[in-house]
């Protein structure tokens, strides 16, 4: 066959894969198309700096941006322990750590209640009779919901990031007579810096559409803890417009997120 | 300045006994793949311990399980160049050097003014602004050797230092290294497979 121009023709494909790899990729793609077709692009503006849908994203980001830096400062510990530490019982953690990735969200906002309710909370009664902070219906909770689910996102990159570095390079830095903390800020942090962004960047989105979890743990109140996703939910109904500009606002931030890790999830390296 | 060495060094299921006192010299250590040479290099840095027995530098114990023991390796002053190229891969060639210097406690812009230096020294100075991934086998091996050589470390640690040199560039660099590890006091050890290249630098050879 004049087709095949040197290639190997045991490597060749069979015509049903292409089909279902097309009709996979259809299936994908069909619904984001009906998104953008649904947007009304002459006022996006406008339904995204009016009324509730800019008070959702106004919260969502600060939201999600504090509940990012949770994530790193409590994710980047959990992922060296679990990367570098060798002890009994590291894979039980590393399945508690990942645990909130499978958990169905509405469960994750259940047992943040549990823990950090205000009447019935592990921790939460405590917290609220003594310093009178309440996560319940209030932005914190949002933000706690948001890390919770975010945090093994972010541990997942960071510990295999962790995991790719040579150990030579530490090494000779402790030769030359660098302390473990210089080491760790000079020359460790230096190389995982592509993986800190790529588990930063998915955590931060994977908080900004959270939903089950904030809206079972933090309620729906408008412009305290009713987040963009939750927003979409509720425009649907009063206001679709403004539920598709919002929609559209998330799918460019997520697509946003991807471009930033082509590099690692693309199978683009250097 | 003496080290000594009396101990057995341990890693995995491997185990190997290994006594060794080497003074003001080059000392070279020969042997089949396998038989510890690279491991004796890493106790002597401190980059391994010891399961029994010493290591002394000049009568100060580095490293003695049993008199619990052990000086970690940026406590001890050696200049180490490892056998897998291990230049920081962020920082260009000149930026490794002057990296190690600063690590050593020397001010910035000495720091800089040495690493030319010793570069151009090397006969290396074209390749300062290059990144790692950008340098030959070759290339990077000499800028290895020229970082464990810095500093004035109080020992000096080779391991398969000339491996990755074609013969033309061999018989100078050769030259040039034996006469920088003249100037050196202290104990140097230099692993290698190539009995060229021990004869030519060490005052002193053991097989293991």
């Amino acid at each position: 066959m004049s087709k095949a121009k040197g290639r190997d023709v045991a490597s060749s494909t069979p015509g049903f894969v292409l089909v279902g790899a097309a009709l996979g990729l259809i299936f994908l793609l069909l619904p984001l198309v009906g998104l953008v077709r649904r947007v009304a692009w002459r006022g996006l503006l406008g339904n995204l700096i009016e009324g509730p849908a800019s008070e959702a994203l106004r919260l969502s980001l600060v939201t999600s941006v504090i509940a990012t830096c949770f994530v790193v400062l409590l994710g980047l510990p959990l992922a060296w322990v679990l990367a570098r530490i060798a002890f009994k019982g590291r894979s039980l953690v590393r399945a508690l750590v990942m645990l909130p990735m499978v958990l169905p969200p509405v469960v994750g906002g259940v047992a943040l209640l549990g823990a950090y309710g205000k009447s019935n909370g592990l921790l939460g009664s405590s917290l609220y009779s003594l310093f009178g902070l309440q996560f319940t219906f209030s932005p914190l909770g949002v933000i706690v919901a948001e890390t919770f689910v975010a945090l093994p996102f972010f541990v997942m990159a960071v510990e295999s990031g962790l995991r790719s570095i040579e150990p030579k390079f530490e090494e000779s830095a402790a030769v030359m007579g660098l302390s473990s903390t210089k080491r760790f800020s000079r020359v460790t942090l230096r190389l995982l810096a592509p993986a800190l962004l790529a588990g930063t960047a998915v955590a931060w989105a994977r908080a900004l559409g959270e939903f089950g979890a904030t809206i079972t743990f933090a309620g729906n109140i408008e412009g305290r803890t009713q987040t963009t996703p939750l927003a979409v939910y509720l425009l649907l109904e009063s206001d679709p417009e403004a539920a598709y500009a919002l929609s559209l606002v998330l799918l460019v931030v997520c697509v946003g997120v991807l471009v930033t890790m082509r590099d690692r999830w693309m199978g683009r390296r250097s | 300045m003496t080290l000594q060495l009396d101990g057995r060094i341990t890693r995995g299921e491997f185990a190997r006994d290994v006594a060794l006192s080497i003074g003001n010299e080059v000392l070279g250590v020969t042997g089949p793949n396998g038989v510890g040479k690279t491991s004796i290099l890493r106790v002597v840095a401190g980059l391994t311990s010891l399961s029994a027995g010493s290591l002394a530098l000049a009568g100060t114990v580095l490293d003695s399980p049993t008199q619990d023991i052990f000086v970690k390796p940026e406590y001890r002053n050696v200049g180490m160049m490892f056998q897998d190229h291990s230049l920081l891969p962020f920082l260009t060639a000149e930026e490794n050097i002057v990296f190690a210097l600063r690590a050593r406690g020397v001010r910035v812009r000495d720091a800089r003014t040495i690493a030319g230096n010793q570069l151009e020294a090397a006969g290396i100075g074209q390749f300062r602004s290059l990144l790692p991934h950008q340098l030959s086998g070759g290339q990077s091996q000499r800028v290895c050797l020229t970082r464990a050589l810095v500093g004035s470390p109080s020992v000096v640690l080779l391991d398969e230092p000339l491996s990755a040199l074609d013969e033309l560039a061999r018989p100078l660099v050769r030259t040039n290294l034996r006469a920088a590890l003249l100037q050196l006091d202290g104990p140097k050890i230099i692993v290698s497979h190539d009995s060229a290249d021990i004869d030519a630098l060490c005052d002193r050879v053991i097989a293991l």
